[in-house]
């Protein structure tokens, strides 16, 4: 497989996209959860000052 | 000439930055695996390839239970016995329940995402995805028994008891592809559905990668949790001591 090929979202019926779409909402759940920690850390860094 | 010793707070910020690291490094290993790497499936093709998230997250959405349940068993245990020991299981309990969430829904989304093309449905009601859908389930319901306890221990104590049951539902949804005839595919290791070996390094380093992660986003939770307790702590203390004062 090829970026061009993961990337390629194609039509709608034939779920090609469903590959991209999969990795693109795992990364984003899991990378904003991490942030969320990061938020609320310096925010607690905040309070003990 | 005598060496600094590091403060205590460093050791453990090196520590998660080089995890951190060394997670991302395998995660990219698994990502170049998975998508250029290994063999085209046969019959689905490329969408076939979700199956090397999916199943990474499924398989880590039943550990995270478990650490959940035996910090929730010490949590009952010490809350009369040693309140600052019970806190600490608290913070795990919370951490890994949170952390729960996050892969079990992933392992759902994937899973559907994959289903649509594989099955031509997006859902199916059986044995596997409904008692995975119930774990996702309980441990929602988890979070929001603590929320909305107001962070009061008996709001604590409930939550710890229903992940204990939420725990049960883990084998369950474990052995369903195994006691039961499902639409969810057989067992890929040591079952009718067999993976080829040409498959296992995306999979081995996908496992690696995900498992480096959601141990390292457990152990920042747990930290921050640690962190808000102490603040909530020191608060309460100056609270009491301007009290007494006004009392003089």
């Amino acid at each position: 497989m090829t970026w061009h090929k993961f990337f390629d979202l194609g039509p709608l019926s034939s779920h090609p996209h469903n590959l991209f779409y999969a990795y693109a909402a795992v990364w984003i759940l899991q990378g904003g959860y991490v942030a969320w920690i990061a938020k609320n850390w310096l925010a607690t860094s905040k309070a003990r000052r | 000439m005598q060496l600094e010793t590091p403060s205590r707070s460093v050791v453990p910020r090196v520590a998660a930055a080089a995890w951190f690291a060394v997670a991302l490094v395998v995660l990219a290993i698994g990502f170049r695996q998975a998508i250029f790497l290994v063999p085209t499936e046969a019959t689905m093709g490329n969408v076939q390839r979700i199956f090397y998230y999916h199943l990474p997250h499924a398989i880590l959405g039943m550990v995270f239970p478990y650490v959940n349940c035996a910090a929730s068993l010490a949590f009952l245990y010490w809350r009369r016995r040693d309140p600052w020991k019970a806190l600490g299981a608290d913070a795990l309990a919370v951490a890994s329940a949170e952390v729960t969430v996050i892969f079990v829904t992933i392992g759902l989304l994937t899973g559907s995402l994959w289903a649509k093309p594989a099955w031509g449905i997006w859902w199916a009601w059986d044995a596997r995805t409904t008692t995975y859908l119930i774990l996702w389930m309980l441990y929602v319901s988890y979070l929001i028994a603590r929320k909305f306890s107001g962070g009061n221990d008996e709001g604590h104590t409930l939550a710890a008891v229903i992940s204990v049951f939420a725990a049960i539902d883990v084998p369950i949804s474990f052995m369903a592809i195994r006691w039961w005839r499902t639409q969810h595919p057989a067992p890929v290791f040591g079952g009718d559905g067999s993976l080829d070996a040409s498959f296992y390094p995306a999979v081995w380093w996908n496992i690696a990668g995900w498992a480096l992660w959601g141990f390292l986003v457990l152990g920042l939770r747990y930290s921050l949790e640690r962190r808000r307790q102490r603040i909530q702590e020191e608060a309460a203390l100056e609270a009491i001591e301007a009290s007494l004062e006004i009392t003089q």
